[in-house]
């Protein structure tokens, strides 16, 4: 397996910046009573939507702004996932309120809680991406992080509270760092699982992605490549990438690539054969425009 | 590595996590009480929250058992004597009713299955009789449900007069048993009818039975919730005998509810358990207080209670929670004993929250640029490595069918035909021209070329030419655009 590890980072640290959005917009706009059952919801469910929102957008924000570097991407990797935080972060928070209120109350329970709003938001970048095996990864990823951030948020209120800060700040701090935390492992672990599970991806050696690898999803059934926008693996500022330049599709328990309006290079031993349609095999080099990639597969790499 | 032990650990990691956490925390509901040296204590019981959101008082209500050498409630208790303190702030108390002065709620109900016949039957009606003879006529409540695979609810709870004692105790005496065995409708009518009674004093609901219900756990959760609503603690029994599935599940309800399980084996201990409970329950005080955070923040909350007795000072603690998962912005400034709300220190927490905010997201953004700035670094120097040299020097242009090339390249027989080219994309990414089928071309073998250079006709490829896109001619000399990048490093054409 290869775990893109400045990729995990960065993905964190967009997701605690995230969870810190969320926090902020909670603290100042969150206002509503708790005095009926109704009103509690309601609170939970504008609670949620607030942080789903912040979080979804923050967790959008990576492909965008350090994979592609591209602000048409940037904005539409928000876009959807602040869309699909709103949705995650409602219907998870609200029921992972109906958990704890069952539960009545606890560290554990609250944990609980959290991370069924975490796998539910985590879902964005699978979803935002059309790639069920990356959405799964994401919900994964989103409850794990809210077992831990949801868990800390609580022990950290109660820890400061002990430590002789009045309630107030105690819980805005609990709350603070929590939903940071939370964000932070929603990013992080999203990309973990990611890297640990997938079956197979492509490693940039050269060229403007030097570095980075992009995963193949089997369940997607085509993964474009190309100087559009749209593509799935999206390389811009190289003219020998034409907008719809290859594919790769999954075939035969492996995946293929197919040359469509560009050209594609397989390296041959000591040659570089071009390919309309080829099966690729595991350490397989590839070249598109003026990047090269290698093909990797979990079972080899 | 296998997935499911990857995933498997991950899950394991976070569980270990939040189980240390919660160790650490400590966060118990458990109550903890400090007797006197003479054996006098005190002890919180139970925690009334259902009156917490009425007109946004904050409203708590305090069970608690305080006991002198004897074992006797302890007389000569005021208001003035008791002191509550919630997350060490002082909460005066509003009311404090001692033993007797309210009236005590108690619901039966009582399992009266095909198991419950004969003898069996008999004692329960005994030992709810003997419960009835506990309660004061004119000042408590009684109310009596009886189930088997359905329910009655054969007196509902209503104020204890010698007419309504005389009904109820003819309706025990004329229960019959049969039927199977369905514990959670019963229970769940029962705390309805405590929420729909309304009334002042501490609440008791005894749930007998001798038989297992598959269908319990399913309802245990709302029951929980309904408990905790209508703030009445559930007692389970088991009567007869103790079959051990539905011993874990009473035990389960009995506890989520701040009740107690008990088992009795005969009719004698059934009766001794309804009557100390309601004895229990009729000793009890009930301190009632203004919780100083009104605000429900989802977090434990200690409250802590002293008594000032003439054998010294009694302590007593319990935990509670109330609220959501998440706070969001009420403002939870704590109300002071004389009422007023500290916006003093609510204006610093404000300040202070601003300046965790912004310490963090500097934290944050600092460290995303670092792994920016990284990243450019390892592409610049990346693209400053001078090429390795390449170990095929194979000629850039394609040799002639049949010919055989120089001592750098080989030859490679043509490929078989390919189909046609085919992609779900075709419809969107659909390639130009038209597909052929027919025998490919001799195999070009070239160099790893160096963008950006065209390569001869491709091998095995069935793609008709395109019209060029980029400018670069198929065949023939090279052209190299003025914008086009430096090659990328030669990897010495090594197989991968």
């Amino acid at each position: 397996m290869k775990i893109d590890l400045l990729a995990l980072f960065q993905k964190g640290l967009l997701g605690g910046l995230g969870g810190l959005l969320g926090w902020l917009l909670i603290t100042m706009f969150v206002y509503l009573p708790s005095d009926t059952t109704l009103m509690l919801y309601l609170r939970v469910l504008l609670t949620g939507c607030l942080i789903g929102v912040a979080l979804g957008a923050a967790c959008g924000a990576w492909e965008g702004v350090f994979r592609d570097r591209s602000p048409r991407r940037l904005i539409r990797g928000m876009g959807i996932g602040a869309g699909i935080g709103l949705a995650g972060g409602a219907v998870g928070l609200v029921t992972g309120e109906v958990i704890f209120s069952l539960a009545g109350g606890g560290l554990f329970s609250r944990a609980i809680g959290w991370s069924i709003f975490g796998g539910l938001v985590g879902t964005g970048e699978g979803i935002a991406n059309r790639m069920p095996q990356k959405t799964r990864y994401g919900a994964f990823g989103g409850l794990l992080g809210g077992l831990i951030g949801g868990s800390t948020y609580e022990f950290l209120a109660s820890a400061l509270q002990a430590l002789g800060l009045s309630r107030d700040v105690a819980i805005a701090a609990g709350g603070a760092v929590g939903l940071m935390l939370l964000g932070m492992f929603i990013g992080c672990l999203v990309g973990l699982v990611e890297d640990l599970l997938r079956t197979a991806w492509l490693q940039f050696t050269s060229g403007r992605f030097e570095g980075q690898t992009r995963t193949l999803d089997p369940s997607k059934p085509s993964t474009s490549i190309g100087r559009s926008e749209l593509a799935d693996i999206c390389i811009l500022a190289d003219p020998q990438i034409v907008l719809q330049h290859a594919a790769i599709e999954p075939e035969a328990g492996g995946f293929a690539i197919i040359a469509l309006d560009g050209e594609v290079q397989i390296n041959q031993g000591p040659n570089w054969i071009p390919v309309t349609r080829h099966m690729l095999s595991s350490g397989e080099m590839i070249q598109i425009g003026s990047s090269r990639a290698r093909y990797q597969t979990a079972a080899v790499s | 590595m296998n997935k499911l032990r990857i995933s498997g650990g991950l899950i394991a990691a976070a569980l270990l996590w939040v189980s240390v956490l919660s160790l650490l925390s400590g966060d118990s509901e458990e109550s903890v009480s400090q007797p006197a040296g003479d054996g006098s204590q005190a002890e919180i019981t139970f925690i009334d929250k259902s009156q917490f959101y009425t007109d946004g008082s904050g409203e708590v209500a305090l069970r608690m058992e305080i006991i002198d050498a004897d074992g006797d409630p302890m007389l000569g208790l005021s208001k003035q004597k008791v002191h509550v303190t919630e997350e060490g702030i002082e909460a005066p108390l509003k009311t404090l009713h001692g033993p007797g002065t309210q009236p005590i709620n108690v619901i039966l109900v009582i399992d009266v299955s095909g198991s419950m016949s004969g003898a069996k039957l008999r004692d329960a009606q005994d030992a709810a009789l003997a419960a009835l003879n506990e309660l004061q006529i004119g000042r408590d409540r009684i109310g009596v449900i009886a189930f088997s695979s359905g329910m009655r609810v054969i007196h509902p709870l209503s104020d204890l007069t010698n007419d309504s004692l005389r009904d109820c105790q003819n309706q025990l005496r004329s229960l019959n048993a049969s039927g199977g065995t369905q514990i959670g409708p019963p229970t769940l009518r029962a705390l309805e009818l405590f929420g729909q009674a309304d009334s002042d004093g501490p609440k008791l609901l005894m749930v007998m039975t001798d038989g297992e219900d598959d269908d319990l756990a399913a309802l245990v959760d709302r029951i929980v919730t309904s408990s905790d609503t209508q703030g009445v603690p559930v007692f389970t029994i088991a009567f007869g005998e103790e079959i051990a599935e539905a011993k874990a599940v009473l035990q389960d309800l009995a506890s989520r509810c701040e009740g107690k399980y008990y088992f009795a084996p005969t009719g004698d201990e059934l009766a001794r358990i309804y009557r100390s409970q309601v004895q229990e329950v009729g000793k009890s005080f009930i301190a009632i207080y203004d919780s100083p955070w009104p605000q429900a923040d989802g977090l434990p909350r200690q409250v802590e209670v002293t008594v000032d007795s003439n054998a010294g000072e009694l302590s007593a603690g319990r935990s509670y929670h109330i609220g959501p998962l998440i706070t969001g912005g009420q403002r939870s400034a704590p109300r002071l004993p004389d009422g007023t709300v500290n916006t003093a220190g609510s204006a610093g927490g404000t300040f202070l929250k601003i300046i965790l905010f912004l310490f963090l997201a500097f934290l944050l953004a600092g460290g995303l640029a670092a792994s920016e700035l990284s990243s450019q670094l390892r592409l610049r120097l990346g693209a400053t490595t001078t090429p390795g040299s390449a170990s095929v020097t194979a000629p850039v242009n394609a040799p002639q069918p049949g010919t055989a090339t120089p001592s750098s390249s080989r030859s490679v027989p043509p490929p078989p035909p390919r189909p046609a080219t085919t992609s779900v994309l075709a419809g969107r990414f659909a390639p130009h021209g038209t597909p052929s089928t027919t025998v490919s071309p001799p195999v070009v073998i070239r160099s790893p070329p160096p963008p950006p250079q065209v390569p001869g006709k491709p091998t095995g490829g069935i793609k008709a030419p395109s019209p060029p896109k980029t400018g670069v001619q198929k065949t023939g000399v090279q052209k190299i655009s003025p914008i086009t990048p430096p090659p990328p490093p030669a990897t010495g054409g090594k197989s991968s």
